[in-house]
């Protein structure tokens, strides 16, 4: 299985943060948050195209709310796939930080 | 305060909607504009929404074109050093060669292909043109500044400028307009996956 890059973990992890309410603006918006930066919405929408066509996510349609003009909202969710790559992503991180002590001192 | 009755610029929201595949047409808007109502509009006001509203459309247009535009660029920058007539052109005029013909060609293949709509291929091969124009002026400006005054200075070179704008974009517009034809009717459309 490829690895997934940074920002494709970031999307994941706000898709099983958010869980049932996981849909374009909201995914948006926890990923600026959680990455404390500006987030462009094309690459959001991006990225989950992207882990939709490797498998990682999946999305069904949902009727939309007067404030969207009626305009159906996008529900996004792990599949089997994206939960063993950000199992993997998180082990990998886990060991590469094995046995340092965080945050790093510089040393002068 | 929510403000359900703000709407963001028409033609943002039109050329988003070109972009998109049939599958996003609606959510991708929807979200945009269900943000662009509930958070922006009540806290940044209608100029300051608008503003964000077209820097997130254009950059999901970005994500679209940016092949193109950096095939464009990179071919410009070819052509600076290179002798003259290694990439022949129509007329003599900026933007209309072999080379830009294929990629404009592509621009309206992958378009069209990727959403199942002409308009998607032509208007992808036009930005590409749109983009690679200036970079003719950006180089000759970098080799001679003073250049940068002459449409000033000379109202009529602002004119020239301009017409060949428009021969360079309506040349993009319709090879994109070809290779949009022929994604449209060649290839199948690309298919989202896990969609129910």
């Amino acid at each position: 299985m490829d690895a997934i890059g940074p920002f494709e973990q970031a999307v994941l992890v706000a898709i099983v943060r958010l869980r049932e309410d996981a849909y374009g603006r909201a995914i948006l918006n926890e990923v600026r948050e959680r990455l404390d930066r500006d987030v462009s919405a094309g690459a959001v929408y991006a990225t989950l195209e992207r882990l939709e066509t490797k498998g990682l996510a999946s999305s069904t349609l949902a009727p939309g709310t007067a404030i969207r003009g009626g305009r159906a909202r996008r529900y996004f969710s792990l599949t089997g796939a994206g939960v063993r790559a950000l199992n993997q992503a998180k082990t990998a991180t886990d060991m590469l930080w094995h046995g340092l002590t965080w945050p790093l001192k510089v040393r002068t | 305060m929510i403000s359900t009755h703000a709407d963001p610029p028409r033609w943002a929201h039109a050329l988003l909607r070109t972009v998109l595949r049939q599958s996003d047409v609606d959510s991708v808007p929807g979200d945009l504009i269900e943000e662009y109502r509930d958070a922006k509009h009540p806290s940044l006001g209608g100029f300051g929404a608008d503003v964000w509203y077209v820097r997130q459309v254009l950059s999901i247009v970005w994500r679209v074109v940016w092949p193109f535009v950096v095939a464009i660029v990179a071919l410009r920058l070819l052509s600076f050093p290179l002798p003259r007539g290694w990439n022949p052109s129509l007329v003599p005029a900026p933007g209309v060669s072999l080379l830009d013909a294929f990629i404009f060609l592509c621009a309206g293949y992958f378009g069209a292909r990727r959403t199942g709509r002409l308009v998607s291929g032509i208007v992808i091969a036009s930005l590409t043109s749109l983009v690679g124009f200036p970079m003719f002026f950006i180089y000759a400006a970098m080799r001679d500044p003073s250049l940068l005054r002459a449409p000033v200075e000379k109202p009529f070179i602002a004119v020239i400028v301009l017409t060949l704008l428009v021969i360079a974009v309506g040349f993009g517009a319709t090879l994109g307009t070809l290779g949009a034809a022929g994604g449209r009717w060649l290839a199948p459309t690309s298919r989202r996956i896990h969609t129910q």
